[in-house]
């Protein structure tokens, strides 16, 4: 189909310039973050590195800095976070999130 | 439960939004319905599909495939509402006068359709796969919790799709002179909310680097989580804390929509009931 064709077109000419930029590392294991705080310098972007070392899919959701994406079981993910604001952030694994919960500190 | 219900209705909400307003819009045409439900199917399989290779997608792009498989589903469906609108404002002058305004979207043939039918598709698609991760990551839990989750979960469908039905209700009960008026903006306004996220997306993924910086934080005043932001949301693509970028992508479209509608729809011939 054409205009699929000018969609996927409009967006790999754009194709990401910045995935190996990840200066933030973390992981889940069971219900806990490691570490349980991640703390991240206060810049314009950052780009977080989430491992889910567990056997379910998992979503990682940080309200406060727009984060939530979905990591399936065994797998990582990136995120970029832009204009992340001086602070401490609330995170959780959204499917368990009254047991798993982890913060991230932005300095 | 009630937590899992609210999450899972949450993204039904802002999909159901959409196809409420699709529907209204279009739902007159023959067969309209027939190629809505089609693309809610369609989207639904692929849902699952997408849940199943999550991993593997996640992994193109350099690690930010869902961001750019997001961002290629909104462009989809912001071009196929487009040509839509187009195809509508363009044949719709001739309809006008063929069927009186009445009749004008009866007359709506099979081209159109399937842009709609794609374009509630990718809709369902976009936050359909992550409903099924999500209850999937959340039914692994123990055997309660689990059946208590899925629980939740279908309580969270049933009511984002009761809000689809709601708003296509509403719309459709708009008296007949002005739905075309009032479905043309909400058409704009979310063809125009979906280019703002699909920068926003765009930017997640490190694809598009320019005009990053926030532009204001309404996050005190009016967060995108509240009930207004989420509707708002759901309808316009509204952020508290939007990027340059998604603001000229917003207004971009919106002007887009509205040079398009008025350069070739048929002047107003409605007379009073």
């Amino acid at each position: 189909m054409k205009i699929f064709a000018i969609a996927l077109f409009a967006v790999t000419i754009t194709s990401p310039a910045i995935a190996d930029e990840a200066n933030a590392n973390w992981a889940l294991q069971g219900t806990k973050f490691d570490p349980p705080v991640l703390t991240v310098e206060a810049k314009s972007s950052f780009t977080l590195k989430f491992i889910n070392n567990n056997d379910a899919s998992a979503e990682l959701e940080c309200k406060g800095l727009k984060i939530e994406k979905p990591v399936v079981a065994k797998g990582t993910i990136l995120v970029r976070v832009l204009n992340p604001k001086p602070g401490t952030y609330d995170c959780v694994d959204e499917p368990h999130e009254d047991e798993a919960k982890g913060q991230i500190v932005i300095k | 439960m009630f937590g899992t219900a609210i999450i899972v209705f949450r993204e039904v909400f802002e999909a159901g939004l959409a196809i409420g307003i699709v529907a209204a819009a279009l739902g007159h045409a023959p067969r309209a319905l027939r190629y809505i439900w089609g693309g809610v199917f369609a989207g639904a399989i692929g849902s699952l599909v997408l849940a199943v290779f999550a991993g593997t997608v996640s992994n193109f792009f350099g690690g930010f495939g869902n961001e750019m498989l997001t961002a290629t589903i909104l462009i989809l469906a912001v071009m196929m509402l487009a040509w839509h609108t187009l195809w509508m404002a363009t044949h719709g002058r001739q309809m006008a006068q063929d069927l009186k305004s009445v009749g004008l979207q009866a007359a709506t043939g099979s081209k159109p359709m399937l842009a709609v039918a794609t374009v509630v598709a990718v809709t369902v698609l976009r936050e359909g796969a992550e409903v099924v991760l999500f209850l999937y990551g959340a039914a692994a839990g123990s055997g309660a919790t689990a059946l208590q989750s899925l629980a939740g979960g279908i309580i969270g469908i049933v009511l984002g799709g009761m809000v689809a039905y709601v708003t296509y209700k509403g719309i459709v009960r708009i008296p007949m002179r002005w739905v075309f008026t009032v479905t043309t903006a909400l058409i704009a306004l979310l063809a125009s909310g979906m280019a703002a996220q699909a920068a926003h997306f765009l930017q997640a993924a490190g694809a598009a680097t320019i005009l990053e910086a926030e532009v204001w934080d309404w996050s005190s005043v009016l967060p995108e989580t509240s009930i207004i932001g989420t509707f708002l949301k759901a309808l316009m693509g509204y952020s508290d804390r939007p990027t340059g970028l998604m603001l000229v992508a917003f207004g971009a479209t919106l002007i887009l929509f509205w040079v398009a509608n008025h350069m070739a729809r048929p002047k107003p011939q409605a007379k009073p009931a």
